[in-house]
């Protein structure tokens, strides 16, 4: 009796279990189908990702930007030493340019005045030099007079007193030769000097020559720094541009939040509904009763792969940021956009 | 709870490698080790049992060829009893009683299913070997000697033969079922023939000594779910008990017969549904008698635990798959293995057995997905349909019986 009791028992909750088990079967194989025929042929559904500050990309891109904005720093710095320098460089090119041009006015100036100081000097030698040889002629009489004086002495003609006077006289008179011999000598010397290459404008030329030199090297600086800063304004560019493009990216967005950030993955098949405060709704097994959750926020266009929440397959397409309403939407394997995929 | 996945990919592995590996290298490298001593000198007395229903001037072919055999004729009778059929079934089977000898048959006044009808005709036998068959079955001649041969083994308690198929080539659903069925006899029941512990010995074709089926015959006639008699797997059940008695169960590959596949999609998915119903209900026979199993040979857990439970494996399988990916089902390499392994077994059906060789087996490849169809809508609805008797392949359109139980007995002279 007990037997045939739990037996029927057994079999009505077999039976009971077995319609149960069988319908729902029916309903899933349904929801399944329902749902691979809404997601095959739907262009609104998006995936909804929380991304947190400590996210691995995020740390990864943090520490990239924070690299390149150190190299950027740098890069700035240096461009900016190039400058000074330059400048510095260009205010030394300018005296030198200006030094170099007096210089050359003075050498200039210099060789007229000594054409003509050294075409009156060399008249005036000439007249010495007769000047000179007249005295010569007179010297001959110095010494009859000298001895002349020696007699008179000796024949106490004159004093002692008298002929030391006389031949004191005498003395100088010689002496006065001797000196305008050597006037002659060095105004000979003097006009050549002037009317002659010499080591002054030898000298002078050098001085020429280095001032060049040193501009020549100073131009070849200048030029190689304003190729360098050339270069470093690219190189500064580029940084930035690449900055800025990191800046439209979701990871960045979510590195510079103190708390996870909301956003959700688009297939590019469904980019075509994606606008900016384009309202989200977050629907009931993932595609009824739906209710709106929040709205579009940015739109980044950096590509992203995701795997397909129903499909699991490989998918390429973009992140947009998500302004919630509510939290728990994040939460939900897919959420849509614009409108509801069944008008309920 | 990690492990779950893992473990059933590591069962299913084995199974798979014991079922085509091991079975591969019995087959080819050591024939020896899966095939027993047969002795054509026997010639016990033979009654082919052979319950009717539905089956229209068919029966009548297959009586012939159980006729037209090389085995003794004294030594063979026939007795078919009819099930209460709502067609001409009854009709041709009197035909072939009176064009034939030792043909006797018979007719239920109501349906009783097919256990009760085969126990039935069983009790009218007086042979020391019957062998059970289904209304469309068609005999090679040499079918009944080969069967009978392998009983000189006194161990030998049931032997089955390799069905083929009588209509090959009626659309995608039969190509299909003719390679199953070819890799079925000649690679899955290799293993099983092996240590002589065969599962399931087919319906179509199962020889058996009388007294051990009359000694199983309590336990198929009282076999119940929860109460509700059962008839579907009596083949199974009954080389279930021959096993558990002890006795050899074996397939004889060299014993041939031939039988109609269903070619309608409807016909086809109620056999497979009653086929995996009675795999179930071995399979939780099993279970509840485990410390049987236990102390037989190692193989008898393989053939009775491990592959009906496959089929709860494939269902776990693919679900997880279709849960990992819902797409699962689209990927082309177990598809394209399947159409390998199809146009393989199509050159070597064309070998073997020529008058079922497929034409376009490249149509095969509609079921290449049928796996799963089986897999999980059949095992669910057999799981949950255990309670059902119906006989399954033909669908009872039964009119109230006009007659007696056993109204007409015709003997040929």
């Amino acid at each position: 009796m007990i037997t045939k009791l739990f037996r029927k028992s057994f079999i009505t909750a077999y039976r009971i279990a077995a319609v149960i088990s069988l319908y729902g079967l029916l309903i899933g194989i349904g929801a399944y189908a329902a749902v691979m025929a809404l997601y095959s042929t739907n262009r609104s559904w998006i995936v909804p990702v929380l991304i947190s500050p400590s996210n691995d990309r995020v740390l990864t891109l943090t520490a990239q930007i924070v690299a390149s904005q150190q190299s950027l720093n740098s890069l700035i710095l240096s461009t900016k030493n190039l400058r000074d320098a330059r400048e510095e460089m260009g205010r030394r090119r300018a005296l030198l340019e200006y030094l170099l041009e007096q210089l050359d006015k003075a050498a200039t100036r210099q060789r007229a005045d000594n054409a003509v100081s050294g075409t009156q000097l060399t008249r005036l030698a000439q007249q010495k030099h007769a000047d000179v040889s007249a005295t010569q002629t007179l010297l001959a009489d110095i010494d009859h007079s000298a001895q002349e004086v020696d007699r008179n002495l000796k024949a106490g003609l004159i004093t002692r007193f008298d002929a030391l006077q006389q031949q004191t006289a005498l003395a100088q008179f010689r002496n006065a030769y001797t000196d305008a011999q050597i006037s002659e000598v060095v105004l000979k010397d003097s006009a050549r000097q002037k009317l002659s290459t010499d080591l002054s404008v030898v000298e002078t030329m050098s001085k020429v020559i280095a001032i060049k030199s040193e501009l020549a090297q100073l131009e070849l600086t200048i030029r190689t720094g304003d190729e360098t800063i050339a270069s470093n304004l690219a190189q500064i560019a580029n940084i930035q541009r690449a900055i800025q493009a990191t800046r439209d990216n979701p990871y960045f967005v979510a590195a510079q939040a103190q708390r996870a950030t909301e956003f959700a993955f688009v297939s590019y098949d469904n980019r075509s509904v994606i606008a900016p405060d384009a309202p989200v709704y977050d629907c009931v097994l993932s595609f009824v009763a739906c209710r709106r959750v929040g709205s579009v926020g940015r739109v980044f266009s950096e590509e992203e792969r995701a795997i397909n929440p129903i499909f699991k397959t490989d998918t390429r397409g973009t992140f947009i940021q998500l302004s919630l309403t509510d939290g728990e939407a994040i939460k939900s394997k897919t959420l849509f956009v614009g409108r509801k995929p069944l008008l309920f | 709870m990690n492990a779950v996945p893992s473990i059933v990919v590591l069962l299913s592995v084995l199974v798979l490698a014991v079922r085509y590996v091991w079975g591969s290298i019995l087959k080819w490298h050591h024939p020896q080790l899966h095939t027993v001593h047969k002795n054509y000198s026997l010639q016990p007395t033979c009654s082919v049992l052979l319950p009717v229903f539905m089956e229209g001037p068919g029966v009548y072919d297959t009586i012939r060829s159980i006729r037209e055999s090389d085995y003794p004729t004294d030594r063979l009778e026939i007795i078919a009893i009819d099930d209460a059929s709502s067609d001409n079934s009854y009709q041709h089977m009197r035909r072939a009683a009176q064009d034939f000898p030792n043909v006797r048959v018979h007719r239920n006044a109501e349906n009783l299913g097919k256990n009760r009808t085969v126990l039935k005709a069983l009790k009218l036998s007086q042979a020391e070997m019957v062998i059970s068959i289904d209304s469309d079955t068609v005999f090679a001649p040499n079918t009944v000697t080969e069967l009978m041969a392998c009983f000189a083994d006194a161990k030998m308690g049931a032997v089955g033969g390799v069905v083929g198929i009588r209509n090959p080539n009626d659309n995608a659903i039969t190509k299909f079922q003719t390679v199953q069925y070819f890799l079925a006899y000649h690679l899955g029941k290799i293993p099983e023939n092996f240590t002589k512990t065969v599962g399931c010995i087919s319906g179509c074709l199962f020889a058996i000594r009388r007294r051990v089926y009359l000694e199983i015959e309590p336990k198929m006639a009282a076999r119940h779910f929860f109460g509700i008699p059962t008839s579907q797997g009596e083949d199974r059940r009954a080389t279930h008990e021959v096993v558990l008695r002890g006795y050899h169960t074996y397939v004889n590959l060299d014993a041939q017969c031939w039988t109609l596949v269903p070619n309608t999609l409807t016909a086809y998915l109620r056999q497979q549904l009653r086929w995996r119903q009675s795999s179930l209900h071995d399979f939780f026979y099993t279970i509840r008698t485990l410390p049987l199993h236990v102390r037989m040979p190692f193989n008898v857990l393989y053939v009775f635990f491990l592959l009906p439970l496959t089929t709860y494996l494939a269902l776990f399988r693919i679900a997880g798959g279709l849960i990992e990916n819902p797409l699962w089902w689209m990927d082309p390499r177990p598809l394209s293995v399947y159409m390998l392994m199809s146009i393989l077994v199509c050159f070597a059906i064309r070998k073997r057995n020529p008058e079922q060789a497929i034409q376009n087996p490249l149509a095969l490849a509609m079921f290449g997905a049928f796996w799963i169809v089986s897999s999980v809508f059949i095992t669910i609805l057999a799981s949950w349909t255990l309670d059902s008797s119906e006989w399954g392949t033909r669908v009872s359109t039964l009119e109230p019986a006009q007659e007696e139980d056993t109204v007409a007995e015709e003997e040929a002279a």
